[in-house]
């Protein structure tokens, strides 16, 4: 086995640095000569990669452009290897990448972009799990009401950022122009899987996301409504808590109400 | 494992999940990218199993890495299983090559030497596969760019010295044979005639982009006439053995393979007479 590793270790070798030692071991003759069959598994190689980011990221493709795009690829995929089984998972570092490598670093809504784009993905083929309905909230024994705890479909996602690069992702994906990038105050987009399979996502309001964040730690109604006093006065509260709830349920996102 | 006849079949892709779920197309058998599943949940696993519920379905994998020296990857040998169990596959395909190695992937179908040690090696993990997955696994011929000095037989020595130690099936990819044919200067004729009809479960029929000079497994174009005569010549080596229509990029309209596995059906029909959903007479025929 210890040639074959040798000969598997020089061609990788080719592959991810242009190393020549392998063309020593590769059969002359033929057609074409070794550097050109070499050349068809280095492009191949390339192009399978670079195919991945653009079908990954093809609003973020698009956003950058060819050229910076051309950029993105060479440079994500000389320094970082692909080390999964799957392709799936090759892109999982472009966010990070983004954010620390010029140029890309000086404009935050691009990482921001690529990062939301793979909360979509994330989104997208998450487990399944069973929807509630609004008749298992209202069958809830009003005695039972303050132990209420909200579990989430596995599809649910928060998506925090300061930049508008979720304004952005849509203009592209509408065939509109992108507005200009800016920094926002924080935003919290909740994204999650319909129950058609369609991939949503919403921005919530200061009451909504503190109430969305004490439910997924595992809060009881009861505490949860002790939350929302600092945002509405106490004869509002629950009224505003039930709204949330039927609303989260209505649009596919809760998984199960428990009690 | 018998050589069932499946009949003729499609790549399932993901562009024709909706198509074939709403129009349930008359194709015997759909064969379906087993990573493309390993995912916990959502569409690709919804279509999956509305397909499967009409048609019988081969799993057919990129990354087991048969030949790779790296340990076999036994995370994704059990996503495998769980997934064959899930599904219910006819059978369960990867390809005759390796695909990394120090654990970098080049999600790549690269090349192996064909002499005595790759065979040790890749026999002892086909043997390991099937043990931990409780099946014969089938492992397609892949097309190559590049053969190494240190090769001491031919391709198909090398499958059948494989498939026969190993107690393996073989998934013979006409294509392939002809691309690699064109590029390392071998006879496909020879390729066909020397590979042993009782390995052979399945075959693959798929385009390539011809270079002049050289000839590259694309699989982005409809299948060329120099690969439907070897198709034929395969059918009268080997009987009727379960075809497939395979592509990858540049997908046509579902019709369009629907027309590609008609016709691999007729020249079936017209080559071998009109068949029946076994060929273990052929079979025996061939191998008397
Ligand atoms: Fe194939």
């Amino acid at each position: 086995m210890q040639n074959l590793r040798h000969l598997q270790t020089e061609l990788i070798d080719y592959l991810l640095d242009q190393s020549p030692v392998i063309e020593a071991h590769i059969a002359a003759g033929g057609s074409i000569d070794k550097r050109t069959r070499l050349n068809i598994y280095g492009n191949a190689y390339k192009s399978r990669l670079r195919g991945v980011i653009d079908t990954d990221h093809e609003i973020l493709s698009y956003y950058l452009g060819d050229d910076l795009f051309s950029k993105l690829v060479d440079g994500y995929i000389d320094s970082h290897p692909s080390t999964y089984t799957s392709l799936r998972d090759f892109c999982c570092e472009i966010p990070m990448y983004l954010k620390i490598t010029p140029p890309f670093r000086d404009h935050p809504v691009i990482s921001e972009l690529a990062r939301f784009e793979r909360t979509l993905l994330f989104a997208f083929d998450a487990n399944d799990a069973p929807l509630t309905k609004m008749v298992e909230l209202s069958s809830v024994p009003l005695d039972k009401w303050p132990n209420i705890q909200v579990r989430f479909h596995p599809s649910v996602q928060l998506f925090e950022t300061f930049t508008n690069c979720v304004e952005v992702w849509r203009a592209i994906k509408q065939k509109a122009t992108p507005p200009e990038a800016i920094d926002n105050d924080r935003i919290v987009w909740i994204v999650w899987r319909t129950i058609e399979r369609i991939t949503e996502f919403r921005s919530m309001n200061i009451s909504e996301i503190s109430m969305i964040n004490a439910f997924l730690q595992g809060a009881t109604l009861a505490e949860v409504c002790e939350e929302l006093l600092q945002y509405h006065p106490e004869h509002e509260v629950s009224e505003v808590a039930v709204k949330y709830i039927s609303q989260w349920i209505q649009r596919g996102q809760v998984s199960k109400i428990h009690y | 494992m018998d050589t069932k006849f499946l009949g003729f079949g499609v790549g399932l892709r993901t562009d024709h999940y909706q198509y074939v779920v709403d129009n349930k197309p008359n194709v015997d058998w759909f064969e379906v990218i087993s990573e493309n599943f390993m995912v916990a949940g959502g569409k690709p696993k919804y279509f999956l199993h509305a397909v499967r519920e009409h048609y019988p379905i081969v799993m057919h994998g990129v990354s087991m890495s048969i030949a790779s020296t790296d340990p076999l990857n036994l995370d994704y040998l059990a996503k495998l299983k769980t997934l064959a169990e899930e599904v219910q596959p006819e059978w369960v395909s990867d390809h005759l090559c390796w695909t990394g190695v120090h654990g970098v992937n080049s999600h790549d179908l690269l090349p192996v030497p064909y002499n005595e040690e790759a065979i040790a090696h890749i026999v002892s993990r086909v043997q390991q596969v099937q043990e931990i997955l409780g099946r014969e696994i089938v492992l397609e011929n892949v097309s190559s760019y590049l053969t190494y000095n240190a090769s001491e037989m031919e391709e198909w020595e090398f499958i059948n010295t494989i498939a026969e130690r190993a107690g393996c099936k073989i998934l013979l990819d006409v294509n392939n044979i002809y691309v690699s044919s064109r590029n390392h200067g071998y006879s496909a004729q020879t390729f066909l005639q020397s590979i042993q009809p009782q390995y052979v479960q399945q075959f693959h029929l798929a385009g390539h982009s011809d270079y002049g000079d050289y000839v590259i497994d694309t699989h982005d174009h409809d299948v060329p006439p120099a690969v439907w005569n070897l198709y034929q010549e395969a059918l009268q080596r080997f009987g009727l053995v379960s075809t497939l229509i395979e592509r990858d990029d540049n997908i046509p309209p579902f019709p369009e393979l629907y027309a590609e596995m008609q016709k691999a059906r007729n020249i079936a029909q017209r080559t071998l007479g009109p068949y029946q959903k076994t060929r273990d007479a052929k079979l025996a025929t061939l191998t008397n």
